[in-house]
Protein backbone atom coordinates (compact mmCIF):
# COMPACT_ATOMS: atom_id res chain seq x y z
CA UNK A 1 0.00 0.00 0.00
CA UNK A 2 1.72 3.38 -1.48
CA UNK A 3 1.26 6.15 1.39
CA UNK A 4 1.35 9.62 0.22
CA UNK A 5 3.11 11.91 3.29
CA UNK A 6 1.64 15.71 3.24
CA UNK A 7 2.81 19.36 4.60
CA UNK A 8 3.80 18.06 8.37
CA UNK A 9 3.64 14.67 7.89
CA UNK A 10 6.46 14.78 5.47
CA UNK A 11 8.52 16.61 7.84
CA UNK A 12 7.88 14.15 10.16
CA UNK A 13 8.64 10.93 8.16
CA UNK A 14 11.56 12.64 6.09
CA UNK A 15 10.00 11.27 3.22
CA UNK A 16 7.12 12.44 0.70
CA UNK A 17 6.03 8.38 0.67
CA UNK A 18 6.35 4.87 1.94
CA UNK A 19 5.47 1.80 0.88
CA UNK A 20 3.68 -0.50 3.23
CA UNK A 21 2.94 -3.98 3.49
CA UNK A 22 -0.38 -4.61 3.91
CA UNK A 23 -2.22 -7.50 1.69
CA UNK A 24 -5.91 -7.15 2.58
CA UNK A 25 -8.43 -4.41 3.12
CA UNK A 26 -8.03 -2.41 6.51
CA UNK A 27 -10.49 0.17 7.86
CA UNK A 28 -8.99 3.67 9.03
CA UNK A 29 -7.85 2.62 12.18
CA UNK A 30 -6.14 -0.52 10.97
CA UNK A 31 -4.02 1.91 8.49
CA UNK A 32 -3.16 4.67 11.30
CA UNK A 33 -2.12 1.80 13.48
CA UNK A 34 0.32 0.65 10.78
CA UNK A 35 1.50 3.78 9.73
CA UNK A 36 2.42 4.91 13.33
CA UNK A 37 3.98 1.62 13.88
CA UNK A 38 6.00 2.45 10.83
CA UNK A 39 7.06 6.15 11.98
CA UNK A 40 5.70 6.51 15.84
CA UNK A 41 6.38 10.23 14.94
CA UNK A 42 2.85 10.85 13.52
CA UNK A 43 1.41 10.09 16.53
CA UNK A 44 0.31 12.76 17.60
CA UNK A 45 -1.10 13.87 14.28
CA UNK A 46 -3.71 11.19 14.17
CA UNK A 47 -6.74 12.73 15.38
CA UNK A 48 -6.65 15.89 13.53
CA UNK A 49 -5.19 14.36 10.31
CA UNK A 50 -8.17 12.92 7.69
CA UNK A 51 -7.24 9.76 5.59
CA UNK A 52 -7.74 10.32 1.54
CA UNK A 53 -8.02 7.26 -0.28
CA UNK A 54 -7.64 7.69 -4.28
CA UNK A 55 -8.33 11.24 -3.63
CA UNK A 56 -11.17 11.08 -1.53
CA UNK A 57 -11.26 11.59 1.88
CA UNK A 58 -11.90 8.63 3.84
CA UNK A 59 -15.09 7.89 6.63
CA UNK A 60 -14.82 5.97 9.10
CA UNK A 61 -16.38 2.76 7.18
CA UNK A 62 -14.18 2.70 4.22
CA UNK A 63 -12.23 -0.18 3.67
CA UNK A 64 -8.71 0.56 2.38
CA UNK A 65 -7.03 -1.81 -0.19
CA UNK A 66 -3.52 -3.03 -0.41
CA UNK A 67 -3.71 -1.38 -4.54
CA UNK A 68 -5.00 1.77 -2.84
CA UNK A 69 -3.00 5.26 -2.87
CA UNK A 70 -3.23 6.46 0.70
CA UNK A 71 -2.90 10.50 1.56
CA UNK A 72 -1.87 11.64 4.85
CA UNK A 73 -2.61 15.19 4.68
CA UNK A 74 -2.37 17.36 7.78
CA UNK A 75 -3.69 20.78 8.38
CA UNK A 76 -1.72 23.54 8.00
CA UNK A 77 -2.32 26.81 9.67
CA UNK A 78 -0.25 29.68 8.24
CA UNK A 79 -1.16 32.20 6.40
CA UNK B 1 -30.89 37.15 2.26
CA UNK B 2 -28.36 35.02 0.77
CA UNK B 3 -24.75 36.63 -0.06
CA UNK B 4 -25.59 36.21 -3.59
CA UNK B 5 -28.82 37.08 -3.50
CA UNK B 6 -27.74 40.34 -2.44
CA UNK B 7 -25.11 41.17 -4.66
CA UNK B 8 -27.74 40.57 -7.22
CA UNK B 9 -30.20 42.96 -6.28
CA UNK B 10 -27.40 45.33 -5.47
CA UNK B 11 -26.07 45.35 -8.61
CA UNK B 12 -28.94 46.03 -10.79
CA UNK B 13 -28.83 49.62 -9.35
CA UNK B 14 -24.58 50.37 -9.91
CA UNK B 15 -23.29 52.50 -12.46
CA UNK B 16 -19.98 51.78 -14.05
CA UNK B 17 -18.25 55.64 -14.26
CA UNK B 18 -15.97 56.27 -18.17
CA UNK B 19 -12.98 55.43 -15.93
CA UNK B 20 -14.00 52.30 -14.83
CA UNK B 21 -15.53 51.18 -18.01
CA UNK B 22 -11.72 51.82 -19.06
CA UNK B 23 -10.15 50.52 -16.10
CA UNK B 24 -11.97 47.11 -16.10
CA UNK B 25 -12.45 47.05 -20.15
CA UNK B 26 -10.42 43.07 -20.04
CA UNK B 27 -13.29 42.20 -18.20
CA UNK B 28 -16.13 43.69 -19.78
CA UNK B 29 -15.07 42.27 -23.29
CA UNK B 30 -15.32 38.73 -21.82
CA UNK B 31 -18.92 37.26 -22.13
CA UNK B 32 -18.42 35.66 -18.99
CA UNK B 33 -18.09 38.77 -17.05
CA UNK B 34 -19.06 41.52 -18.96
CA UNK B 35 -20.43 44.76 -17.40
CA UNK B 36 -22.97 42.34 -15.11
CA UNK B 37 -20.04 40.89 -14.00
CA UNK B 38 -18.44 44.08 -13.11
CA UNK B 39 -21.37 44.95 -11.68
CA UNK B 40 -21.80 42.53 -9.63
CA UNK B 41 -17.84 42.83 -8.11
CA UNK B 42 -18.52 46.40 -7.36
CA UNK B 43 -21.81 45.60 -5.61
CA UNK B 44 -19.83 43.04 -3.45
CA UNK B 45 -18.35 43.53 0.27
CA UNK B 46 -15.58 41.17 0.95
CA UNK B 47 -14.28 40.26 4.47
CA UNK B 48 -10.30 39.33 4.11
CA UNK B 49 -8.80 38.38 7.42
CA UNK B 50 -5.55 38.76 7.81
CA UNK B 51 -3.10 41.16 5.66
CA UNK B 52 -0.14 38.59 5.49
CA UNK B 53 0.98 36.20 3.34
CA UNK B 54 -2.22 35.21 1.75
CA UNK B 55 -3.79 38.50 2.46
CA UNK B 56 -1.03 40.23 0.30
CA UNK B 57 -2.17 38.90 -3.17
CA UNK B 58 -5.76 38.45 -2.23
CA UNK B 59 -6.35 42.27 -1.20
CA UNK B 60 -4.49 43.44 -4.14
CA UNK B 61 -6.02 41.09 -6.64
CA UNK B 62 -9.70 41.86 -5.03
CA UNK B 63 -8.94 45.57 -5.31
CA UNK B 64 -7.85 45.79 -9.18
CA UNK B 65 -10.73 43.34 -10.14
CA UNK B 66 -13.05 46.45 -9.03
CA UNK B 67 -14.61 44.74 -5.53
CA UNK B 68 -16.61 47.40 -4.50
CA UNK B 69 -15.91 47.13 -0.51
CA UNK B 70 -12.78 45.31 1.03
CA UNK B 71 -12.55 44.65 4.79
CA UNK B 72 -9.48 44.10 6.01
CA UNK B 73 -9.22 42.35 9.74
CA UNK B 74 -5.66 42.49 11.17
CA UNK B 75 -4.25 43.36 15.04
CA UNK B 76 -0.59 44.09 13.56
CA UNK B 77 2.21 45.69 12.61
CA UNK B 78 4.37 45.29 9.56
CA UNK B 79 7.43 43.64 10.42
CA UNK B 80 11.03 43.36 9.00
CA UNK B 81 10.44 39.87 8.81
CA UNK B 82 7.10 40.10 6.88
CA UNK B 83 8.72 41.89 3.69
CA UNK B 84 10.15 38.69 1.85
CA UNK B 85 6.09 37.76 1.23
CA UNK B 86 3.64 40.05 2.58
CA UNK B 87 4.10 42.18 -0.62
CA UNK B 88 1.21 44.82 -0.28
CA UNK B 89 3.70 46.05 2.51
CA UNK B 90 6.53 48.46 1.28
CA UNK B 91 9.85 48.50 3.35
CA UNK B 92 8.74 52.45 4.19
CA UNK B 93 6.06 50.68 5.99
CA UNK B 94 7.72 48.68 8.96
CA UNK B 95 6.08 49.17 12.24
CA UNK B 96 3.01 50.20 10.77
CA UNK B 97 -0.71 49.22 11.19
CA UNK B 98 -1.05 46.13 8.48
CA UNK B 99 -4.77 47.81 7.54
CA UNK B 100 -3.43 51.15 7.08
CA UNK B 101 -0.20 49.83 4.54
CA UNK B 102 -2.70 47.74 3.29
CA UNK B 103 -5.40 49.84 3.01
CA UNK B 104 -2.95 53.01 1.44
CA UNK B 105 -1.70 50.39 -1.53
CA UNK B 106 -5.00 49.14 -2.13
CA UNK B 107 -6.04 53.19 -2.86
CA UNK B 108 -3.00 53.36 -4.87
CA UNK B 109 -3.99 50.10 -7.08
CA UNK B 110 -7.99 51.25 -7.39
CA UNK B 111 -9.19 54.52 -5.80
CA UNK B 112 -12.75 53.21 -7.04
CA UNK B 113 -12.74 50.91 -3.41
CA UNK B 114 -14.27 51.49 -0.04
CA UNK B 115 -12.17 49.85 1.90
CA UNK B 116 -12.91 49.64 5.53
CA UNK B 117 -9.68 48.69 8.05
CA UNK B 118 -10.51 46.66 11.52
CA UNK B 119 -7.65 46.73 13.42
CA UNK B 120 -8.17 43.94 15.60
CA UNK B 121 -8.02 40.16 16.39
CA UNK B 122 -11.00 38.69 15.17
CA UNK B 123 -11.97 36.85 17.89
CA UNK B 124 -15.64 35.28 19.66
CA UNK B 125 -17.08 38.29 20.54
CA UNK B 126 -16.23 40.08 17.64
CA UNK B 127 -16.55 37.96 14.69
CA UNK B 128 -20.51 37.77 14.20
CA UNK B 129 -20.60 41.78 14.35
CA UNK B 130 -17.85 42.74 11.77
CA UNK B 131 -18.37 39.22 9.27
CA UNK B 132 -22.34 40.25 9.01
CA UNK B 133 -21.91 43.15 6.70
CA UNK B 134 -19.72 41.21 3.93
CA UNK B 135 -20.70 39.10 1.25
CA UNK B 136 -17.54 36.53 0.90
CA UNK B 137 -15.12 35.92 3.69
CA UNK B 138 -12.02 35.33 3.02
CA UNK B 139 -9.40 33.46 5.52
CA UNK B 140 -5.77 34.28 5.07
CA UNK B 141 -5.27 33.92 9.08
CA UNK B 142 -2.52 32.38 10.32
CA UNK B 143 -3.68 30.30 13.44
CA UNK B 144 -5.99 26.97 14.46
CA UNK B 145 -7.98 28.68 16.65
CA UNK B 146 -8.71 31.92 14.51
CA UNK B 147 -9.47 29.33 11.69
CA UNK B 148 -12.50 27.66 13.35
CA UNK B 149 -13.68 31.01 14.83
CA UNK B 150 -13.70 31.85 10.75
CA UNK B 151 -14.83 28.41 10.15
CA UNK B 152 -17.75 28.53 12.76
CA UNK B 153 -19.09 32.30 11.97
CA UNK B 154 -19.29 31.68 7.92
CA UNK B 155 -21.78 29.03 8.81
CA UNK B 156 -23.40 30.64 11.74
CA UNK B 157 -24.05 33.31 9.14
CA UNK B 158 -24.67 31.68 6.09
CA UNK B 159 -21.62 33.07 4.47
CA UNK B 160 -19.39 31.45 2.09
CA UNK B 161 -15.52 30.86 3.36
CA UNK B 162 -12.72 31.37 0.90
CA UNK B 163 -9.78 29.09 2.91
CA UNK B 164 -6.35 28.76 2.21
CA UNK B 165 -3.17 27.91 3.98
CA UNK B 166 0.22 27.18 3.97
CA UNK B 167 3.11 25.44 5.53
CA UNK B 168 6.59 25.39 4.23
CA UNK B 169 6.26 24.75 0.56
CA UNK B 170 3.14 23.46 0.58
CA UNK B 171 -0.16 24.98 0.54
CA UNK B 172 -3.92 24.21 0.44
CA UNK B 173 -6.92 26.07 -0.72
CA UNK B 174 -10.49 25.47 -1.12
CA UNK B 175 -14.20 27.05 -0.84
CA UNK B 176 -16.04 25.91 3.18
CA UNK B 177 -19.81 26.54 2.25
CA UNK B 178 -21.95 25.16 4.68
CA UNK B 179 -24.88 25.47 2.76
CA UNK B 180 -23.53 24.22 -0.39
CA UNK B 181 -20.94 21.80 0.86
CA UNK B 182 -18.53 20.75 4.01
CA UNK B 183 -17.28 23.11 6.46
CA UNK B 184 -13.84 23.17 8.18
CA UNK B 185 -14.99 20.95 11.13
CA UNK B 186 -16.03 18.60 8.59
CA UNK B 187 -12.24 18.26 7.17
CA UNK B 188 -10.55 18.81 10.10
CA UNK B 189 -12.85 17.75 13.45
CA UNK B 190 -10.45 18.29 15.76
CA UNK B 191 -7.62 21.00 15.57
CA UNK B 192 -4.01 19.22 15.66
CA UNK B 193 -2.49 19.35 20.10
CA UNK B 194 -0.71 22.53 20.45
CA UNK B 195 2.99 22.70 18.88
CA UNK B 196 2.18 19.44 16.78
CA UNK B 197 2.18 21.89 13.76
CA UNK B 198 4.46 24.60 13.18
CA UNK B 199 3.21 27.83 12.36
CA UNK B 200 4.70 29.58 9.28
CA UNK B 201 7.25 31.72 12.07
CA UNK B 202 8.04 27.97 13.36
CA UNK B 203 8.51 26.30 10.43
CA UNK B 204 9.03 29.01 7.88
CA UNK B 205 7.32 29.59 4.27
CA UNK B 206 8.99 29.81 1.23
CA UNK B 207 8.19 33.57 0.47
CA UNK B 208 6.24 33.13 -3.26
CA UNK B 209 3.98 30.34 -1.90
CA UNK B 210 1.17 32.41 -0.41
CA UNK B 211 0.97 34.16 -3.78
CA UNK B 212 0.10 30.82 -5.73
CA UNK B 213 -2.89 29.98 -2.74
CA UNK B 214 -3.65 33.80 -2.09
CA UNK B 215 -3.95 34.47 -5.90
CA UNK B 216 -6.43 31.19 -5.94
CA UNK B 217 -8.46 32.49 -3.14
CA UNK B 218 -8.71 35.65 -5.01
CA UNK B 219 -10.13 34.11 -8.42
CA UNK B 220 -12.37 31.80 -6.35
CA UNK B 221 -13.79 34.66 -4.49
CA UNK B 222 -14.25 36.66 -8.09
CA UNK B 223 -15.44 33.35 -9.12
CA UNK B 224 -18.52 33.24 -6.07
CA UNK B 225 -19.93 36.72 -6.66
CA UNK B 226 -19.99 36.95 -10.48
CA UNK B 227 -21.19 33.09 -10.49
CA UNK B 228 -18.31 31.67 -12.77
CA UNK B 229 -17.20 28.20 -13.67
CA UNK B 230 -17.17 25.66 -10.73
CA UNK B 231 -16.04 26.32 -7.30
CA UNK B 232 -13.80 24.82 -4.96
CA UNK B 233 -16.69 23.97 -3.03
CA UNK B 234 -16.08 19.93 -1.25
CA UNK B 235 -12.83 19.92 -3.04
CA UNK B 236 -9.22 20.76 -1.61
CA UNK B 237 -6.69 21.36 -4.06
CA UNK B 238 -3.22 20.73 -2.32
CA UNK B 239 -0.35 22.33 -3.79
CA UNK B 240 3.22 21.04 -3.66
CA UNK B 241 6.02 23.74 -4.64
CA UNK B 242 8.80 21.52 -4.65
CA UNK B 243 7.47 19.27 -6.82
CA UNK B 244 5.63 21.65 -8.54
CA UNK B 245 2.34 19.43 -8.30
CA UNK B 246 -1.41 20.31 -7.76
CA UNK B 247 -3.48 17.05 -6.13
CA UNK B 248 -7.30 17.82 -5.75
CA UNK B 249 -8.96 15.76 -2.98
CA UNK B 250 -12.76 15.33 -2.98
CA UNK B 251 -14.42 16.26 0.30
CA UNK B 252 -17.70 15.19 2.03
CA UNK B 253 -19.80 17.20 4.67
CA UNK B 254 -19.85 15.10 8.00
CA UNK B 255 -23.35 14.25 9.16
CA UNK B 256 -21.80 14.04 12.14
CA UNK B 257 -20.07 17.55 12.11
CA UNK B 258 -21.40 19.39 15.45
CA UNK B 259 -21.34 22.37 13.10
CA UNK B 260 -23.14 21.91 9.88
CA UNK B 261 -24.20 18.28 10.43
CA UNK B 262 -27.31 16.19 11.39
CA UNK B 263 -27.27 16.40 14.72
CA UNK B 264 -25.70 20.17 15.44
CA UNK B 265 -24.20 20.76 18.93
CA UNK B 266 -22.64 24.14 18.44
CA UNK B 267 -25.42 26.72 18.14
CA UNK B 268 -23.10 30.43 18.46
CA UNK B 269 -19.18 31.01 18.83
CA UNK B 270 -17.05 29.08 21.53
CA UNK B 271 -13.72 29.69 23.34
CA UNK B 272 -11.42 29.13 20.23
CA UNK B 273 -7.72 29.38 22.31
CA UNK B 274 -9.52 26.79 24.96
CA UNK B 275 -10.97 24.54 22.08
CA UNK B 276 -7.50 24.66 19.96
CA UNK B 277 -5.56 23.93 23.05
CA UNK B 278 -3.51 26.89 23.55
CA UNK B 279 -5.11 28.27 27.03
CA UNK B 280 -3.57 26.87 30.18
CA UNK B 281 -3.71 23.46 30.67
CA UNK B 282 -6.21 22.24 33.75
CA UNK B 283 -4.59 19.41 35.94
CA UNK B 284 -5.27 16.09 34.90
CA UNK B 285 -8.14 14.05 36.85
CA UNK B 286 -8.25 10.40 37.91
CA UNK B 287 -8.91 8.45 35.61
CA UNK B 288 -9.78 4.80 34.74
CA UNK B 289 -9.84 2.57 31.86
CA UNK B 290 -12.66 0.92 29.71
CA UNK B 291 -11.05 -2.53 30.45
CA UNK B 292 -11.06 -1.35 34.41
CA UNK B 293 -14.70 0.04 33.74
CA UNK B 294 -15.50 -3.68 32.55
CA UNK B 295 -14.59 -5.56 35.23
CA UNK B 296 -15.84 -3.20 37.94
CA UNK B 297 -19.59 -3.44 36.26
CA UNK B 298 -19.20 -7.12 35.54
CA UNK B 299 -18.58 -7.32 39.38
CA UNK B 300 -21.28 -5.34 40.10
CA UNK B 301 -19.72 -3.38 42.74
CA UNK B 302 -20.92 0.02 43.98
CA UNK B 303 -19.45 1.62 41.37
CA UNK B 304 -22.40 4.19 39.74
CA UNK B 305 -21.68 5.30 35.69
CA UNK B 306 -22.86 8.82 34.63
CA UNK B 307 -22.85 9.46 30.68
CA UNK B 308 -22.73 13.23 30.39
CA UNK B 309 -23.13 13.26 26.51
CA UNK B 310 -26.10 15.01 25.11
CA UNK B 311 -29.72 12.75 24.54
CA UNK B 312 -28.94 12.58 20.73
CA UNK B 313 -25.38 11.11 21.43
CA UNK B 314 -27.07 8.72 23.82
CA UNK B 315 -29.56 7.57 21.11
CA UNK B 316 -26.70 6.22 18.93
CA UNK B 317 -24.92 4.76 20.99
CA UNK B 318 -24.57 3.64 25.18
CA UNK B 319 -22.39 1.85 27.78
CA UNK B 320 -24.98 -0.68 29.39
CA UNK B 321 -25.47 0.58 32.59
CA UNK B 322 -25.04 4.23 32.52
CA UNK B 323 -26.96 6.43 33.29
CA UNK B 324 -27.60 9.96 31.13
CA UNK B 325 -27.03 13.38 32.47
CA UNK B 326 -25.52 15.49 30.20
CA UNK B 327 -23.34 18.11 31.43
CA UNK B 328 -25.12 21.01 31.66
CA UNK B 329 -27.82 19.38 33.78
CA UNK B 330 -24.51 17.85 36.19
CA UNK B 331 -24.34 20.94 38.66
CA UNK B 332 -28.46 20.54 39.39
CA UNK B 333 -28.81 16.72 39.60
CA UNK B 334 -25.51 16.41 41.82
CA UNK B 335 -27.53 15.93 45.04
CA UNK B 336 -29.28 12.70 42.85
CA UNK B 337 -25.57 10.68 44.17
CA UNK B 338 -23.82 10.26 47.56
CA UNK B 339 -20.40 11.40 48.16
CA UNK B 340 -19.46 8.27 49.65
CA UNK B 341 -20.01 6.39 46.20
CA UNK B 342 -17.29 5.21 43.57
CA UNK B 343 -18.29 7.31 40.81
CA UNK B 344 -17.10 6.79 36.78
CA UNK B 345 -18.49 9.72 34.40
CA UNK B 346 -17.67 9.13 30.60
CA UNK B 347 -18.86 10.91 27.20
CA UNK B 348 -17.38 11.03 23.69
CA UNK B 349 -13.95 10.89 24.14
CA UNK B 350 -13.28 12.22 27.51
CA UNK B 351 -12.95 15.47 27.62
CA UNK B 352 -16.17 16.36 28.50
CA UNK B 353 -16.51 14.14 31.30
CA UNK B 354 -13.43 15.08 32.67
CA UNK B 355 -14.97 18.76 33.35
CA UNK B 356 -17.37 16.40 34.86
CA UNK B 357 -15.16 14.74 37.32
CA UNK B 358 -13.60 18.54 38.39
CA UNK B 359 -17.49 19.26 39.10
CA UNK B 360 -18.05 16.16 41.15
CA UNK B 361 -14.32 17.16 43.17
CA UNK B 362 -15.25 20.34 43.60
CA UNK B 363 -18.46 19.11 45.40
CA UNK B 364 -16.70 16.97 47.50
CA UNK B 365 -17.38 13.68 45.34
CA UNK B 366 -13.27 12.18 45.78
CA UNK B 367 -14.14 8.86 44.22
CA UNK B 368 -14.82 10.32 40.47
CA UNK B 369 -12.95 8.97 38.30
CA UNK B 370 -12.95 10.01 34.28
CA UNK B 371 -13.41 6.96 31.69
CA UNK B 372 -10.09 7.12 29.30
CA UNK B 373 -11.16 7.85 26.00
CA UNK B 374 -15.01 7.77 26.64
CA UNK B 375 -17.72 5.27 24.79
CA UNK B 376 -14.83 5.58 21.48
CA UNK B 377 -12.81 3.83 23.85
CA UNK B 378 -15.32 1.12 24.96
CA UNK B 379 -16.03 0.58 20.89
CA UNK B 380 -12.87 -0.18 20.23
CA UNK B 381 -11.22 -1.82 22.77
CA UNK B 382 -14.46 -3.80 24.37
CA UNK B 383 -17.32 -3.64 22.59
CA UNK B 384 -17.30 -3.57 18.79
CA UNK B 385 -21.04 -3.63 18.32
CA UNK B 386 -21.37 -0.09 20.28
CA UNK B 387 -21.55 2.36 17.10
CA UNK B 388 -19.17 5.39 17.18
CA UNK B 389 -20.16 8.32 15.36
Amino acid sequence: MKILFFAQAEAITGCDHARLDIDRAISVDELWDAVIAAFPGLGPLRRSTRIACNGQYATATTRLGPADEIALIPPVSGG
Amino acid sequence: MSPLNRISAAAAGIHLSDEETRRYSRHLVMPEVSIDGQRRLKAARVLCVGAGGLGSPILAYLAAAGIGRLGIVDPDAVDHSNLQRQIIHGTPRVGHPKVASARDRILEINPNVEVETHEVALRADNAMRICHDYDVIVDGTDNFPTRYLVNDCCALLGKPNVYGSIFRFEGQCTVFWAERGPCYRCLFPEPPPPGAVPSCAEGGVLGVLPGVIGVMQAIETIKLIIGLGDPLVGRLLAFDALRMRFRELRLHKDPACPLCGERRTIHGLIDYERFCGAAPQECPVPEMTVQELRDRLAARDDLVLIDVREPSEYQICRIPGARLIPLGELPARMREFDPAHAIAVHCKSGARSAAAVRAFQAAGFHRAKNVRGGILAWSKEIDPSVPTY
